[in-house]
């Protein structure tokens, strides 16, 4: 049996030089520095507070916290700027005289009048604008949907129920009926509906002129396993709606081209007149 | 020779009753028992009780050698409560003194190459364990000299896990693979440590920062009209207004673009002839 059983504890200066100290515990914890941070104070908030300290020496600026996208006028300025650039206005794309010519004939009317007398640059002039021209130069607003899960077909159904409604009466339609369409229809005539406000337009009198939709492409494609060794295909299609608000001065003017059209008609002369029918119409015979 | 007739044993012989063997019915024994006849041997050594004693495989041994029998090998080489003595005292010896209680490695790597990476605990693990990962050529041994040399740390026990690879598939292809086993060894140590919480605000801005990606990545692999989605990520920095459009029919934008360039290039050409003009005193 060996000898080292009872053995005292002996210090033995030569073995500690190597490790400074002789205790249990180690000269120093791997961990060491990890446990002593407090929670309370971590990197991120001596960041912060580093930067307010540097801000109260210098006032003359003000610190990068403060600064949210809301506040910082630069970047409103920059994004008012580029918003500007992308929309899209008639006066890029028509002669400026006409827009002018057209404006005090609207200003004078309340709405536009083919063919009236207009002083330009003391000068008179018959102004005369194809409808293609009129159409642009009237107030309308551009609305297009973003992507939805639906097809044309069922799309269409919608679009049908309230083309030609007025703005609001649409709205209010298409709240309370069912169609998954409606609800996206919806969304997108309240953005034309917000627009209008900030176009300064009359809200009460928008209607929708023009309202359809397209396929927007990128349909996923799945096989449909058949009977008899076939195969069908499964598609799921996306659509986008896009839709043309006008405001009332467009449908004076159509009011009024129709009463001038019928002024200028000739009277109609021949056996039929247009008068209604006198017996009951029904779509099937009764013998 | 002919046999006799009542030798021979017919095929279809059918034995009378009064013909039967006779039997006492003493010597008959109707419920015969089906076990506890055989012989019941006595326990061996190997099977008998030994408590109050943390060596019970060197009791044993003792105890064969006082029946004068061969020990068997499983109780060969067994250590003594001597020597386990002699080893507790040694071991708690080289921890007064600040020495490894295990015999160091002699290989010597100046620049060790491994990644050894102290990990989080996971709720069974107490504050007196600590798990590494470790690369996989290495062994327990391999990190208790390791943790020793570089950092003092003295490895009381090591427990390795090595992860099996699980299964996975890449997004391109119906083929699979097996992703890297990863080791990890959990040390027991001497004192007590416990990871410090990750602070709120550097998670909650991570979280953020992860979400702000999220929005940009959506944008970027947007299709058809989504593309016009804005965007509200980053307390809405890059969000733009949307004025209100007036529609204008695609051939109708490219002749009036050009039809408004070619206005604006005669109403300036119209200034510059007047300035010209005025130039010259004409």
């Amino acid at each position: 049996m060996r000898s080292i059983l009872f053995k005292p504890f002996r210090f033995n200066p030569i073995r500690t030089s190597i490790r400074s100290i002789s205790t249990t515990k180690p000269t120093y914890s791997i961990f060491g520095k990890l446990t002593q941070t407090d929670s309370s104070e971590n990197d991120l908030d001596l960041i912060k507070n580093q930067k307010q300290s540097s801000t109260t020496e210098t006032d003359s600026e003000p610190s990068i916290d403060s600064i949210t996208p809301q506040n910082d006028e630069k970047l409103i300025e920059y994004h008012k700027q580029q918003s500007l650039k992308k929309q899209i206005k008639k006066e890029d794309y028509l002669n400026p005289i006409k827009l002018e010519m057209f404006n005090k004939v609207v200003k004078q009317y309340g709405f536009f009048k083919n063919d009236q007398i207009v002083d330009h640059d003391g000068k008179l002039f018959k102004f005369h604008l194809n409808p293609e021209e009129i159409e642009l130069c009237e107030p309308s607003i551009y609305l297009t949907s973003f992507r939805i899960k639906s097809s044309t077909k069922k799309a269409t159904v919608v679009n049908r129920f309230v083309r030609g409604f007025n703005l609001k009466t649409a709205i209010n339609q298409l709240h309370f009926n069912p169609k998954k369409m409606s609800i996206e229809l919806e969304k997108l005539l309240k953005k034309g509906l917000e627009e209008g406000e900030k176009m300064g337009v009359n809200t009460d009198e928008l209607y929708i002129s023009n309202l359809w939709c397209g396929s927007d492409g990128y349909t996923r494609k799945r096989l449909q396993a058949k009977g008899r060794g076939r195969a069908g295909l499964v598609q799921h299609k996306y659509v986008h709606l896009k839709c043309i608000l006008k405001t009332n001065q467009t449908k004076l003017r159509q009011q009024y081209e129709r009463e001038l059209k019928l002024k200028v008609a000739k009277p109609k002369r021949g056996v039929l007149n247009d008068e209604p029918l006198n017996f009951k119409v029904r779509p099937w015979y009764k013998w | 020779m002919k046999p006799s007739l009542n030798l021979i044993r017919l095929l279809h012989y059918k034995q009378k009753v009064n013909k039967y063997p006779v039997v006492n019915l003493s010597d008959v024994e109707l419920t015969k028992p089906r076990f506890g006849f055989r012989r019941i041997r006595q326990p061996i050594i190997a099977q008998s009780k030994i408590t109050n004693t943390l060596f019970p495989n060197f009791e044993l041994a003792k105890k064969y050698i006082e029946q004068g029998k061969r020990i068997p090998n499983r109780f060969m080489n067994q250590t003594t409560p001597e020597i386990a003595k002699e080893n507790f005292e040694k071991f708690q010896e080289s921890i007064a003194l600040g020495e490894p209680h295990f015999k160091l490695g002699n290989n010597k790597v100046y620049f060790p190459q491994g990644r050894i990476c102290l990990l989080r605990n996971n709720a069974k693990h107490t504050p007196y364990q600590a798990k590494f990962l470790v690369p996989k050529a290495m062994n327990k041994m391999d990190l208790r000299d390791y943790l020793w040399n570089i950092y003092g740390l003295r490895a009381l026990n090591i427990t390795v896990q090595l992860q099996p690879g699980t299964w996975k598939r890449g997004p391109w292809d119906l083929g699979r693979y097996r992703s890297p086993q990863l080791k990890k060894m959990t040390v027991d140590m001497a004192d007590p440590f416990i990871w410090p919480e990750v602070p709120k605000s550097l998670v909650d801005s991570l979280e953020d920062q992860m979400k702000n990606g999220e929005k940009f990545v959506e944008l970027n692999t947007a299709k058809g009209s989504d593309k016009d989605k804005p965007l509200e990520n980053n307390d809405g920095m890059y969000k733009q207004d949307k004025l209100p459009n007036t529609y204008i029919p695609k051939n109708k934008k490219k002749m009036g673009k050009k039809m408004v360039k070619i206005f604006n290039n005669e109403m300036n050409k119209k200034s510059q002839m007047e300035q010209l003009n005025k130039y010259l005193n004409l």
